[in-house]
């Protein structure tokens, strides 16, 4: 054996052991972190698994379109020999992670309150009586979300998260994880995907576009009892300037806080926002000294918490 | 797509960003926000969802909002990139405005209290009942009443107060005697009592503090050095600054009257609209100049009016000729006193036909239409009075107490006034020794009367 080889061999080593230590330091505070919020809903293993079923789900879906578009003749087999690498680039992305994440809390959430509530995962109070308006438009627009909103339950219980479904943002970063393979004949592909995709027909799109048209009944839709859960979210990330997905988050378990703020910044008034903890938290009680938070006050308190987190 | 709404307004852009064609009501937006037509989108909501759909090469649907200085606008927009990323087509729906939470609310009241504590020359502390605590003055001329006040420490306040337009003795609710007017015995001058009610849940729980300013500077201290710097600095709406402005406000409305009247050729409906509304808002800027204007004047302490002796009812006469027109527009019929008819008055001719002009055209605006309004004059020994009534909405006790205060609108929100026309019309009516008062009740129109000093000699 020659000096080199043997210095090629040591130098391997060193880089795979150096890279096994990073590995354990990374996992230790991760592995502590899981035996110490066992149990809780964020870091739950239906949590975790569902996340990365919908990634897996999405990197098939742009595979699937990358195969047919490069006449590839046994797609399944394209397809699973590069999804997990796909899926782990997207995981890679926050904004995806979090996406996912608010989805299935939202899901989860619905759940609960139909069954605790009776409050319709799929067809609120507000709804139906969109649905049931003279207005035309506005009827078909309601019978669309409810076929949205049902497609979307359905999709949660089946960790599937359809591309025409994410926002545009993230539509767009998925076709450039997708291209950034840098596979055959993608600019067709992409060009092709981009076309066919519709912000507005999505659900959320659906679901903001009714809440701008509810005119004179637009506190409805921050009344979680009659709007259900997903109405609720859009309503308050657009009454408090939040992101929809950290408004969702602030449903969580842990996050009263920030619930508590999201629905100030929103305009809610005490009595409304008592209303709403009902539902969302029945055990938790709306602190009395919270009544001389002003709106403008509970907004500048999540944009700076906000700016906080964007600093990390 | 499923449903697709009604677009309320297209609009497109170029591959810069650029609005370059707009419908209203997003060009309104536009333009209010400081963009240009075409030019760069000036909603930086808009801007960024049209400058993704452009680059993503996506169709984006979002709500926006947007703000201008007066509202905010929430909105349906869809955007649709054009081609080879040369542009977008914008369809927006479900367009909301609604005015701007008034933020200075709180603070003008704030900055009234300021003024009060700092003008008033007679200040007192009362207890919950409005029963005097402590009583301090700044004048000689009210130590006559303080030391009365004093020696009756527990009673209400309003015993030592002549309350305009008030018999009553009892005090009233706070809010009715906030900004109430009143003389006080042993002073010439007209007085105006602010209450700042104290205690932090119900106000007015933990007592009052009271304030009473007078409208006058006091007799004995006027240096005339004094007098003169007043003159000079200030606002000068009327001296300077309306000349400059009428003259270019004119021709706008004169510019948007021809192309209403299609007189530079045919146009599209909606287009001639649209003049008329700049033509509207024109008179209505003009009206609003003329107003500050005659609002310096009132409120100068040298203003005077002629003594000339006029005819009420011919007054009366000339304002119905000059309205007649518009409300003629609204269906409503002016029953103006008989040509037999007379009441001769001391008054300022021109003054007097501005005060009656401002309320029968506030009487033509606010009333239904097909409805009718009449003008009344009465004699009543040394007054003579013009009455203007309506079949309007008429006015709740607390709406009448806050009518006469300067920029009260009283809720409305129409492009109609400023808010200062009754204002001034009774500091006119007072200035020549007279008074404009209002008689109604909700759902029974309104009586607006001006008294003047009758013409003994006629």
């Amino acid at each position: 054996m020659t000096g080199d080889a043997a210095d090629s061999i040591e130098r391997l080593l060193r880089d795979e052991l150096t890279r096994g230590d990073a590995v354990i330091a990374d996992a230790r505070p991760v592995l502590r972190y899981f035996l110490s919020h066992e149990g809780h809903p964020l870091f739950s293993e239906a949590m975790v698994a569902r996340v990365r079923g919908m990634m897996l789900d999405l990197a098939s879906q742009l595979l699937h379109a990358e195969a047919e578009g490069g006449e590839v003749r046994d797609r399944a087999a394209y397809v699973a020999e590069r999804q997990d690498e796909l899926a782990s680039a997207l995981i890679e992305d926050g904004s995806f992670l979090a996406h996912a994440q608010a989805l299935v809390i939202e899901a989860d959430l619905a759940e609960r309150l139909q069954a605790r509530s009776g409050i319709d995962a799929v067809l609120p109070l507000l709804v139906q009586e969109l649905a049931a308006r003279d207005d035309e438009a506005t009827a078909a627009l309601a019978m669309a979300l409810l076929a949205a909103q049902a497609r979307f339950m359905q999709n949660c219980r089946r960790m599937e998260l359809p591309m025409q479904e994410l926002p545009g943002d993230l539509f767009h970063a998925a076709l450039m994880a997708l291209g950034n393979r840098g596979g055959a004949g993608i600019e067709l592909i992409e060009r092709r995907l981009r076309a066919s995709y519709d912000e507005g027909a999505s659900r959320l799109g659906l679901i903001a576009r009714a809440i701008t048209g509810l005119g004179d009944e637009a506190p409805d839709a921050l009344a979680i009892d009659r709007a259900g859960p997903a109405i609720f979210a859009s309503a308050l990330a657009m009454a408090s300037g939040q992101e929809r997905s950290s408004v969702v988050l602030s449903f969580a378990e842990g996050q009263f806080a920030r619930l508590l703020l999201v629905m100030r910044a929103s305009g809610l008034e005490h009595a409304v926002m008592e209303r709403q903890l009902l539902f969302l938290h029945p055990d938790h009680r709306l602190p009395l000294a919270f009544d001389a938070m002003s709106a403008e006050r509970a907004r500048a308190l999540l944009f700076a918490a906000e700016a906080e987190r964007g600093g990390h | 797509m499923a449903a697709g709404p009604p677009f309320t307004a297209r609009a497109r852009t170029d591959a810069r960003d650029w609005l370059i064609e707009a419908e209203e009501p997003l060009a309104g937006l536009q333009l209010r926000g400081g963009g240009e037509l075409p030019g760069i989108i000036a909603s930086p909501a808009l801007l960024e969802l049209v400058r993704k759909a452009r680059t993503y090469g996506l169709c984006l649907a979002r709500a926006i909002r947007a703000q201008d200085d007066h509202e905010q606008v929430t909105a349906w927009v869809e955007v649709m990139p054009c081609e080879h990323g040369d542009g977008c087509t914008i369809g927006v729906s479900n367009w909301q405005s609604t005015p701007l939470p008034d933020d200075g609310g709180t603070e003008a009241a704030e900055a009234r209290i300021a003024v009060a504590r700092h003008l008033a020359e007679l200040s007192a502390r009362l207890g919950p009942r409005q029963e005097l605590l402590a009583v301090e003055v700044r004048t000689e001329e009210l130590e006559d009443v303080a030391g009365r006040m004093r020696e009756a420490l527990g009673s209400p306040w309003t015993e030592f107060a002549l309350l305009e337009g008030n018999a009553q003795r009892q005090p009233l609710h706070w809010r009715l005697l906030d900004g109430a007017r009143l003389r006080l015995p042993g002073s010439e001058r007209h007085w105006k009592a602010h209450l700042v009610p104290l205690g932090g849940a119900e106000p007015g729980s933990a007592g009052f503090e009271l304030y009473l300013v007078a409208d006058e500077p006091p007799v004995d201290t006027t240096p005339l050095a004094e007098a003169d710097e007043k003159g000079a600095p200030g606002m000068a709406v009327g001296r300077e600054i309306a000349p400059v402005l009428r003259q270019p406000i004119a021709r706008i409305i004169a510019n948007a009257e021809t192309i209403r009247t299609q007189l530079a050729g045919p146009l599209a409906e909606e287009y001639s609209h649209y003049a008329a509304d700049i033509a509207t808002a024109g008179e209505h800027l003009l009206a609003l100049i003329d107003d500050l204007a005659a609002l310096e004047v009132v409120e100068d302490e040298q203003f005077t009016t002629a003594p000339d002796r006029i005819d009420l009812a011919d007054l009366a006469r000339r304002a119905a000729g000059i309205l007649r027109v518009r409300a003629g527009e609204r269906g409503i019929a002016i029953d103006a006193p008989k040509p037999g008819e007379s009441a001769p008055a001391i008054g300022e001719f021109r003054r007097v036909l501005q005060i009656l002009l401002n309320v029968l055209g506030n009487a033509i605006r606010y009333s239904p239409e097909g409805s009718q309004v009449w003008l009344r004059v009465e004699r009543d020994g040394a007054r003579s009075r013009v009455i203007v009534a309506d079949q309007g909405e008429g006015m709740t006790e607390d709406q009448q107490a806050r009518a006469f205060a300067k920029f009260e609108r009283l809720g409305r929100s129409d492009s109609g006034g400023s808010g200062l026309g009754l204002y001034i019309s009774r500091r006119l009516a007072r200035a020549m020794r007279g008074d404009l008062t209002v008689e109604s009740a909700p759902g029974q129109g309104a009586r607006f009367m001006l008294d003047l000093p009758a013409d003994e000699g006629a």
